[in-house]
């Protein structure tokens, strides 16, 4: 693409896990990029990769079982797998940060809320005292959290899921990152709830010029919030483009499939169309396609060899081996 | 219609104390979990029950499943209230009333095998060739073949788990089946697996469902009528299509509104409701909705709504629905007063 600097450019990761059943392909040769203040949706089923790709861009992958193999991560420019752990670590939290799903046990029950949105700031900003309470109050507050100068007194167990998951935005964004990483964030709160935290994301995304990777299994989310949708299947992206592009003409059989398999609020259906079988095991991947046992469309091809990235449309990539035109 | 009422709840009332010492235990208050709710369930009818968390909808479930008893209300059975049943009927009642819960990673017992899980519910007394024949055939309703019987439940997908909890629920040819949450703990490709075969065994073998959940879409395709829950109350109710067409109680369309866009284009303007569900220990007074609620009218905080009809076969309580004139609603409270 030929706008902007990207701000996250992430060439063929490979993350593998080596394990008694043998090599994980968790994430295998995934490549996008970001630009400042866009939001990448990354859709898959559990065991697809997604949240294997958001722990490696922090490197946090559980070691020593997994492992980064190779690839390049640039933020801004600078190939952060090449940084030492300690510079690494004044990458973590300050400009990117991640919100985990569930906000009741991604926070200690044992620090006070404004010890725990506090500590990234202490740490990465080198403030105390005052200020520092004044900094805390002032994340809380970005998230509408009301009368931040006393409730960062109170402790996780005092308030309610969503309000806890307001927090954990609030430790996230307390550093001002450049990239905020969101793991499913709203799949533990309830329908207004969800939509409360979504609006807010997006207040601040646009105040701030934050980029934001969603990660999600929710077609909805995605609708509601993504300029680009990637689309994983068994460790590799399948299809991505822009949300529009995905939602009108998806390329990928995985994809629509993905898409009409919801029941919609909107109209009802005699009979959804089901995705048969189960998603795949990584430990035991078929030759060929990983999709091909589910793939309605299946050909003997696609048995064979596993499909090159075709571009249907500029900016609209997918791996399938019906979009590649004969020659 | 000739269909037959399985259950019956009216004016049912679920409250837990809160207690506060160790050894005197006083009642310093009550959680007002499920507060004078009527519901029934049909032969062949889906009921589905919408709310947020802290709802009441899951306790509302366990007094359906006898897990809980009401504090207060009758629950019928047949049309048998629920405190003259014997022995028998409990036993009946819990053959006939079957669940299927949320997560199967949790309901199913890790170190039982299928056959013992899904055996299980059956009286003991049967016989070994008997439970042998009953367990083939509902594998065989669910779609699992018959070798899943000697394996344990780690060994299968969630969205094997959850029909094996189905089977289990079909055992003992029940007439209804609770099912709280049935799907939200599945991956999306699977959902639409599970609620096909549940649709289609409830067309094969006649059942009727009361099924709970927060996920709009899901129940508009699987349920035939529909309560909306608030703090404790049945604040509207009425046949699925319509409230979903036309939601006319302000915390329905709010939630309505709420759920997730279906393409980017519809990126609309959301009712995006302020502030929480509130605490059922001490719930607003009035309507519990009120101060939420963007039609909210003086009258609202101090006259709690009744459940009328506000259109034909459609249930809903609130002021400026039932009232839209103000004057006339406050005539209501000074004749009721």
């Amino acid at each position: 693409m030929a706008g902007p600097v990207p701000l996250l450019e992430v060439r063929d990761l490979k993350t593998y896990f080596f394990t008694r059943r043998g090599t994980l392909k968790a994430v295998d040769g995934v490549s996008f990029s970001l630009a400042p203040g866009e939001t990448l949706a990354v859709v898959g089923e559990s065991g697809s990769g997604k949240s294997v790709t958001a722990l490696s861009l922090l490197r946090l992958v559980p070691e020593p079982a997994g492992r980064i193999i190779e690839g390049e991560i640039l933020l801004e420019g600078q190939d952060i797998l090449k940084l030492r752990p300690r510079d690494m670590r004044r990458i973590r939290g300050s400009r990117i940060s991640m919100v985990l799903q569930d906000p009741m046990t991604s926070l200690n029950p044992a620090f006070s809320i404004g010890d725990q949105v506090g500590e990234a700031v202490r740490l990465h900003q080198g403030v105390g005292g005052g200020e520092l309470r004044r900094r805390v109050a002032e994340a809380l507050s970005r998230l509408k959290i009301p009368s931040a100068e006393s409730r960062m007194f109170d402790y996780p167990h005092q308030m309610s899921g969503g309000m806890r998951q307001r927090v954990s935005g609030a430790i996230a964004l307390s550093c001002q990152p450049r990239l905020l990483i969101a793991d499913e964030p709203t799949t533990s709160l309830d329908v207004t709830i969800q939509a409360q935290y979504m609006e807010l994301l997006r207040e601040i995304q646009e105040r701030f010029q934050i980029s934001i990777i969603f990660i999600t299994h929710d077609f909805g989310i995605v609708a509601a919030t993504a300029h680009k949708v990637a689309v994983m299947y068994a460790g590799k992206i399948v299809e991505m483009g822009t949300t529009e592009e995905i939602f009108d003409n998806p390329a990928h059989p995985y994809t629509e499939a993905l898409l009409r398999c919801v029941p919609r609020s909107d109209r009802l259906e005699a009979r959804l169309v089901d995705i048969p079988g189960q998603p795949p095991d990584l430990a035991n991947l078929p030759s060929g396609c990983s999709f091909a046992p589910r793939c309605p469309k299946a050909m003997d091809r696609c048995w064979e060899a596993y499909p090159p990235e075709v571009e249907v449309s500029p900016g609209h990539v997918t791996k399938c081996w019906l979009a590649v035109k004969e020659p | 219609m000739s269909a037959q009422t399985i259950l019956e709840g009216k004016g049912l009332r679920k409250h837990f104390p809160v207690t506060k010492g160790l050894v005197f235990n006083q009642v310093t208050g009550w959680i007002k979990a499920v507060d004078q709710v009527n519901v029934s369930l049909q032969e062949g009818e889906t009921v589905g029950l919408v709310g947020e968390s802290g709802s009441g909808k899951t306790t509302l479930a366990k007094l359906f499943l006898l897990l809980e008893r009401p504090t207060e209300g009758t629950l019928r059975f047949y049309g048998k209230d629920l405190g003259q049943f014997t022995r028998e009927d409990f036993a009946r009642y819990r053959q006939t009333v079957q669940a299927v819960f949320q997560d199967p990673w949790s309901s199913l017992n890790p170190r039982m095998r299928v056959a013992t899980i899904i055996a299980e519910p059956l009286p003991r007394e049967t016989p070994r060739s008997q439970v042998k024949e009953r367990l083939a055939q509902v594998l065989a309703e669910v779609g699992l073949s018959l070798a899943s019987a000697d394996r344990f439940p780690h060994e299968f997908s969630g969205g094997q788990r959850q029909r094996i909890a189905v089977a289990r629920a079909l055992v003992t040819y029940p007439k209804s089946i609770i099912l709280d949450e049935p799907v939200s703990a599945l991956d999306v490709s699977i959902r639409a697996q599970v609620l096909n075969l549940l649709k289609d065994i409830q067309q094969r073998l006649g059942l009727s469902y009361f099924v709970i959940s927060h996920d709009l879409a899901t129940m508009r395709y699987i349920s035939n009528r529909l309560n909306v829950m608030y703090a404790g109350k049945i604040v509207e109710t009425g046949p699925s299509q319509d409230v979903y067409s036309n939601p006319l109680h302000p915390y329905s369309q709010a939630l309505l509104s709420a759920a997730l866009p279906l393409h980017p284009s519809f990126r609309k303007s959301r009712i995006v409701l302020s502030g929480e569900v509130p605490s059922p220990l001490n719930p607003p007074s009035g309507c519990r909705f009120h101060p939420r609620c963007p039609l909210r009218m003086a009258i609202c905080s101090e006259l709690e709504p009744l459940l009328e009809e506000a259109a034909p076969g459609r249930l809903v309580a609130c002021h400026a629905v039932n009232k839209p004139d103000f004057a006339t609603a406050g005539a209501a409270a000074t004749d009721r007063g």
